[in-house]
């Protein structure tokens, strides 16, 4: 089974400080990957370098095969932890401009999602509350039919209903073949949907392991994995 | 390219059409209330000359929000186009502004009966044509300059990157001005030799002998053009791939 994502020794330096140091990680379709750090681990680099955002230092990165540029933009949608949108954009204009950009974006699917968020297009998008604005995002980030997801914090700052509502949301909506990758650090909100878990400190990854081996080897569930890991 | 162009004019539509408002309320302004003619054409022009001020500003802003952007930085698109998108967006505002000085200024040159300048625009129609040429191109050519000294400024992850960048501005603004010099000696193009020949001689103003001149085209001025037009094309692959490699969100 080819791999999603591909990334072999990827160091990523500013001056003397390591966001991630000498990373390797290796993803395949069909996952739902949950990667856990607590602040500043570097969930956030590792992924805006997946998605061009940012440049590693050293080593090589790939998604489907394909060297990270204009060709990997199209495969991968990224939620990341601020807006994809502009502020004179009303939700209606958000989804044009998807649609637009995107020739994976499943108009049909997004205003499905619309409706499952209680977004009204109208809507301005400066005047949404943080929980709807993530919704948005979320809606935009789902609606194309990418190969790889990721998404930042999605439940990051939302009340325990919207958590609930945007679980339900990722797995209802993502694409089956592909593979999604959510960052955070509330994992006992998230476990439930993971197939497997990736643990970064200090940007180096600790741990990769599927949640049902983690479970049957270290009689464990994540979250208590995450706070043994995390333990100061 | 068209799709970011529609973005870049619709983020920046409340401000373009502000603009478009007062330069328009200012130019009535002066029109229903001030009686000195030489008054009227200063302010005139200076609401013109604010105007464009405003509208070169806006694509330099719009550009560099771009390049920082996430919906932006995230797109499928080639970097060429994030460059070519703002640029196009401000020589178009740039053009119709410039449209709308020429028609005011033939207004202006009618009604006030001012023939000398339409005598000299009939008589150097050439040189006409490449002075507005040369405006354009001048426009074009300097967003490139300032738009590669901005994605070098960006493309440093350090403190003082924006002294860098207005650093590396002059530099190559000051480098080819010399170059040009040094190759071409300093030749300008679509300039009305009227105002530099000696030998046409006017009385209060208004001319009363012009030699006639042919068109100011010369191989120098050509060259001129063409080296800039190099020098352009190449600050345009680098910012590609500045783009690419070094900017980061």
């Amino acid at each position: 089974m080819s791999s999603l994502l591909q990334m072999n020794s990827i160091t990523k330096s500013y001056g003397s400080k390591f966001a991630l140091n000498d990373v390797s990680l290796e993803i395949g379709p069909g996952k739902i990957v949950g990667l856990l750090g607590s602040n500043g681990s570097g969930k956030s680099t590792l992924m805006k370098m997946v998605t061009g955002l940012l440049q590693p230092t050293r080593g090589t990165l790939t998604v489907t095969g394909l060297p990270v540029g204009l060709k990997s933009k199209a495969l991968v949608s990224f939620m990341p932890d601020r807006p994809l949108t502009e502020s004179w954009m009303k939700v209606r204009d958000a989804i044009t401009f998807f649609q637009e950009f995107y020739d994976d974006f499943d108009i049909v699917k997004a205003r499905e999602m619309l409706q499952f968020m209680k977004l009204n297009e109208s809507d301005r998008v400066s005047v949404l509350s943080k929980g709807m604005s993530e919704r948005l995002q979320l809606t935009l980030a789902l609606s194309r039919d990418a190969r790889l997801y990721l998404l930042d914090e999605p439940i990051g700052g939302v009340d325990p209903v919207a958590r609930g509502k945007i679980l339900d949301a990722i797995v209802e909506y993502y694409n089956e073949d592909s593979s999604i990758i959510i960052s955070t650090h509330l994992v006992r909100d998230i476990e439930r949907i993971f197939d497997e878990v990736v643990f970064i400190r200090e940007g180096e990854i600790v741990m990769h392991e599927e949640v049902e081996n983690i479970r049957i080897k270290y009689g464990k569930s994540v979250d208590d994995m995450f706070k043994e890991v995390y333990a100061e | 390219m068209m799709k970011l162009l529609k973005y870049d004019f619709k983020r920046n539509s409340a401000k373009l059409l502000g603009v478009a408002v007062v330069l328009i309320l200012a130019q009535l302004s002066i029109m229903l209330l001030m009686n000195d003619i030489t008054l009227i054409i200063v302010i005139t022009l200076l609401t013109y000359m604010i105007a464009g001020v405003i509208l070169f500003i806006t694509p330099i802003r719009t550009y560099s929000y771009n390049l920082k952007a996430y919906h932006r930085k995230l797109l499928p698109v080639h970097s060429l186009k994030t460059i070519i998108s703002p640029i196009a967006m401000g020589f178009i505002c740039l053009l119709i502004l410039g449209l709308i000085m020429l028609i005011h200024g033939y207004v202006y040159l009618t009604v006030y009966d001012n023939t000398q300048i339409l005598y000299i625009i009939k008589t150097y129609p050439m040189d006409t044509i490449i002075s507005l040429l040369s405006a354009c191109w001048i426009i074009i050519n300097m967003f490139i300059t300032i738009f590669l000294a901005i994605t070098i400024a960006t493309s440093i992850r350090s403190k003082g990157s924006f002294w860098i960048g207005i650093v590396v501005f002059f530099i190559i603004v000051n480098g080819l001005s010399w170059l040009d010099n040094l190759l071409f000696g300093g030749a300008e193009w679509g300039f009305f030799r009227i105002f530099a020949d000696e030998s046409n001689s006017s009385v209060n103003g208004v001319l009363t002998n012009m030699n006639s001149l042919q068109t100011s085209i010369s191989g120098g001025m050509i060259g001129s053009f063409i080296f800039e037009l190099v020098c352009s094309v190449a600050f345009l692959y680098v910012m590609v791939k500045l783009i690419d490699r070094k900017v980061e969100a």
